[in-house]
């Protein structure tokens, strides 16, 4: 009998590491949650917290697209730049070209596949390392971006069915960004966990070398991967635009830092040590929460870009103890 | 009877409640080497790594020379005169023998480097020990055992008194081996207590004076070699005889499944190779030789500098991807599992799965279901120890690992050609750092699937491996290869001859 007794409050103290491993991410964010509620009265309500919803959903769908970059072993630093491309291009074709809504977004959108696609080739034909070849497609993106734009705002009326794009909400509750954000997550939730595509690609980022000899075409992998986190950040881009109502050209630079620190902080969820999309929607949520909340408390607006640096780092800190990946 | 130089007594030591050494004694005497055996997790790594003061123990005292040490780090341990040479290479490639040996304790001028001083401690250290090693090359151009020397010699550097190597010919050739030993053998007369870990042994009864054999964290023998047959160690390590039967067939067929003619890969030349249906190729040649290259030739991983004639399975050509040689029924199985063939952070399942994603998937998507079931019958079939499917494969022993990326070619899910005499299997040294029990069930596994029809290569450094395991044995020879002869009439000598 005591031998058993043992045995169980081993296994119960092993349990609880690993709960607070899993899901210790989950805790600060509920955390975070309850602290904002109870200190600014304004944070816990319907209309704050959609907000809030609406705001991180453009964030969402770029981090969640770099997901499957950094699933494949790959990084991508090009997602600021490459949202702000799309975000002017989907604002002067509608504005400038007088493009219906139908053709602008997705020709904007296009602009990230075609960088996903040059990434792509960078890092699996010339070899170069992901982190370097996205370093310097990013300024390419911000130059076609200036070449275009000449580094203005675009300020005009924009048709009303592209507005619908954030400020639209299905069965008159549902806004429609959230949606579009939940969708892209529960695409690459299901890419990456249920198809072939997704167990190739989590092997190919686990280990390349393995990979390639287990018969996986590893360079398909990454350069799907590299596809899907710039096309991400194209959709955000047209998202971004519809939201600020008008085309800026540096608006999607604060991307990068979000998307990459979203990331991170996944990486400490779940599975610790491994990107995943829950993860890295757990991530949006914090940093959404952080940005609000401060804005609440009427803290100044240095502390933000303060406390984002200072959570990205914790993030990866957290990431590494674990002991399982090591970045770069 | 003089006073042991490194005695240990009754240590245990269990990580989260699990014993890993229990009431474990030992005794290391001056001028002799004390072989270490064991299965894979019998806790000679815990043991190790006690005396040489990485792990506390949780109970029991070492004493060297009468004294009783506390010590608690490596660093102390050092001081007291302990030291290791472990199992995995740890000199830089790009830096020379001599400042391998002084990395880390470089002697300064105004915070300078000195470069003469350096050179002139290491020339020292190479005078005292006698090695022939050149004390000015870059480590990557040397040969894998004078890399292994020179670990040993910065082991040596502090000056200890008890020098302890995990494994140290596990990558070894033979000949490479036999250098080693030889200068072992002057540091044991030089009055130094050593241990040595080997799976090889051979190699302790050639070698070393006594042996300690831990079983399950109990020692449960230690005593002399003479006298000890090697069924004796094996029934101690594994608690029940192992039987390695030879695998080889008498007979062989006709129908070629692998034939190459003039192939050069590398600095290798392949004159002509041949493997026939059922049967087992060995390729024996010293590391680093080429036959490395060989498979990954054969396996679609590495194309050859230039190709006279090869086909396989009587089609022309060699695989042009992995992936196209994979659905030719060609399978490799690469050596160095950590960084080719493993993918640690996963999990079995996963790693079961990634070989066969095609066959377990039904338009693109993963199914789960069939992975799943799959996995649970290839985890009974080959008596793979995990807890379950999900068990990360880091936690895994090195022999199961070894088992688990054999086994996830085993079964080829969604092809219609279920049968096996249509498939090869590329081995590169496939059993390295996997124990004496794990050993016997590859080779049976090998031959239940040889009985099937399917054709095997393998190349290996263990010679006695590919003599057990082949039916006929290829020599690479001064970076040439072509003649081959029958196992049978093979010693690991004659071999070593036939490959220098």
């Amino acid at each position: 009998m005591r031998v058993e007794e043992i045995d169980q409050q081993k296994s119960r103290s092993i349990d609880w590491a690993d709960f607070f491993s899993r899901y210790g991410t989950v805790l600060a964010a509920i955390l975070i949650f309850v602290g904002f509620s109870a200190f600014s009265p304004r944070f816990l309500t319907v209309n704050n917290l959609t907000n809030v919803l609406v705001q991180i959903s453009s964030l969402t769908v770029v981090a969640s697209a770099l997901t499957v970059a950094v699933v494949s072993g790959e990084f991508d630093l090009s997602v600021g730049e490459v949202a702000g491309l799309s975000a002017i291009l989907v604002a002067g074709l509608l504005v400038w070209s007088h493009q219906p809504v139908y053709l602008a977004i997705p020709l904007a959108i296009l602009s990230g596949v075609i960088i996903g696609i040059v990434n792509g080739l960078l890092v699996t034909w010339l070899r170069i390392p992901s982190l370097i070849a996205t370093l310097g497609m990013g300024p390419v993106a911000l130059g076609f971006n200036y070449s275009y734009s000449n580094g203005d705002s675009i300020y005009a009326q924009m048709p009303d069915a592209f507005y619908y794009l954030s400020t639209g909400r299905l069965f008159g509750i549902l806004p429609i960004p959230v949606i579009i954000a939940a969708i892209i997550v529960i695409f690459i939730y299901v890419l990456i966990n249920h198809t072939r595509y997704g167990r190739a690609t989590v092997a190919t980022g686990t280990n390349i070398v393995a990979a390639r000899l287990s018969g996986i075409n590893v360079n398909r992998c990454r350069q799907i991967a590299m596809i899907i986190s710039a096309t991400g950040a194209g959709i955000a881009g047209v998202m971004l635009t519809a939201r600020l109502g008008t085309g800026q050209p540096g608006a999607g630079e604060p991307y990068l830092l979000d998307s990459l620190t979203a990331v991170f902080i996944g990486m400490t969820a779940f599975r610790p040590g491994r990107a995943s999309v829950q993860g890295t929607v757990i991530g949006v949520i914090i940093i959404g929460m952080l940005d609000n909340g401060l804005n609440l408390l009427g803290a100044p607006f240095y502390l933000q870009n303060i406390v984002r640096g200072v959570v990205m780092i914790a993030a990866v800190a957290l990431a590494v103890l674990r002991g399982e990946i090591r970045f770069f | 009877m003089t006073e042991a130089l490194l005695r240990v007594e009754n240590v245990s030591k269990a990580f989260f409640g699990i014993p890993v050494l229990q009431d474990v004694g030992l005794s290391l005497r001056r001028g002799e080497i004390l072989a270490l055996l064991g299965a894979n997790g019998a806790g000679k790594s815990t043991l190790v790594k006690v005396i040489c003061g990485a792990h506390d123990a949780d109970s029991g005292a070492i004493w060297i020379d009468g004294r009783r040490q506390t010590y608690r780090t490596v660093r102390e341990a050092v001081a007291a005169g302990v030291s290791v040479a472990h199992q995995h290479n740890m000199t830089i490639s790009r830096l020379t023998g001599a400042q391998n040996i002084e990395l880390g304790r470089e002697p300064t001028h105004f915070g300078l480097i000195n470069r003469r001083e350096l050179r002139r401690r290491a020339e020292a250290l190479w005078r005292e020990f006698d090695v022939d090693i050149d004390i000015d090359a870059e480590c990557g151009d040397l040969a894998p055992g004078e890399q292994k020397i020179l670990d040993i010699l910065k082991a040596l550097a502090t000056n200890p008194q008890i020098l302890i190597l995990d494994e140290p010919t596990a990558t070894l050739t033979v000949g490479e081996s036999k250098r080693l030993f030889a200068f072992l053998d002057r540091l044991r007369r030089r009055d130094m207590g050593i241990v040595f870990i080997s799976h090889h042994l051979q190699e302790v009864f050639d070698h070393c004076d006594r042996a300690a054999v831990l079983k399950d964290g109990r020692m449960v023998f230690q005593g002399d070699v003479a006298g000890l047959t090697r069924e004796d160690l094996v029934r101690m390590m594994i608690g029940k005889p192992v039987e390695i039967a030879s695998c080889a067939k008498a007979s062989i067929g006709e129908d070629f499944v692998v034939s190459l003619r003039d192939m050069q890969v590398g600095p290798l030349h392949v004159e002509a190779f041949e493997a026939t249906r059922g049967e087992v190729v060995g390729i024996a040649g010293l590391i680093g030789s080429g036959q490395t290259e060989l498979l990954q030739c054969l396996a679609g991983a590495r194309r050859p500098t230039r190709v006279g004639s090869a086909s396989l399975f009587g089609r022309p050509g060699l695989p042009a991807s992995v992936g196209n040689a994979v659905g030719r029924g060609v399978h490799f199985i690469p050596d160095d599992r950590a960084s080719n063939a493993m993918f640690a952070a996963l999990s079995v399942e996963e790693n079961l799965s990634t070989a066969s994603l095609g066959g377990l998937s039904r338009r693109g998507f993963f199914r789960h279901r069939d992975a799943n079931s799959r996995a649970d019958a290839l985890i009974g079939s080959l008596s793979i120890k995990c807890r379950d499917r999900r068990q990360a494969i880091s936690e895994l022993s090195g022999g199961n690992q070894q088992k688990v990326s054999f086994a996830r070619w085993l079964s080829r899910p969604g092809r219609t050609d279920g049968g096996r005499e249509n498939r090869l299997f590329l081995l590169d040294n496939p059993t390295e750092g996997v124990d004496v029990g794990a050993k016997a069930e590859f080779y049976a596994l090998i031959r239940e699937l040889t009985a099937g029809g399917a054709t095997i290569i393998v190349a290996s450094v263990e010679f006695q491996e590919l003599i057990t395991l082949s039916n006929r044995i290829y020599c690479i020879a001064r970076d040439t290869l072509r003649d081959h002869f029958p196992a049978a009439d093979m010693t690991e000598e004659t071999l070593l001859l036939k490959t220098n």
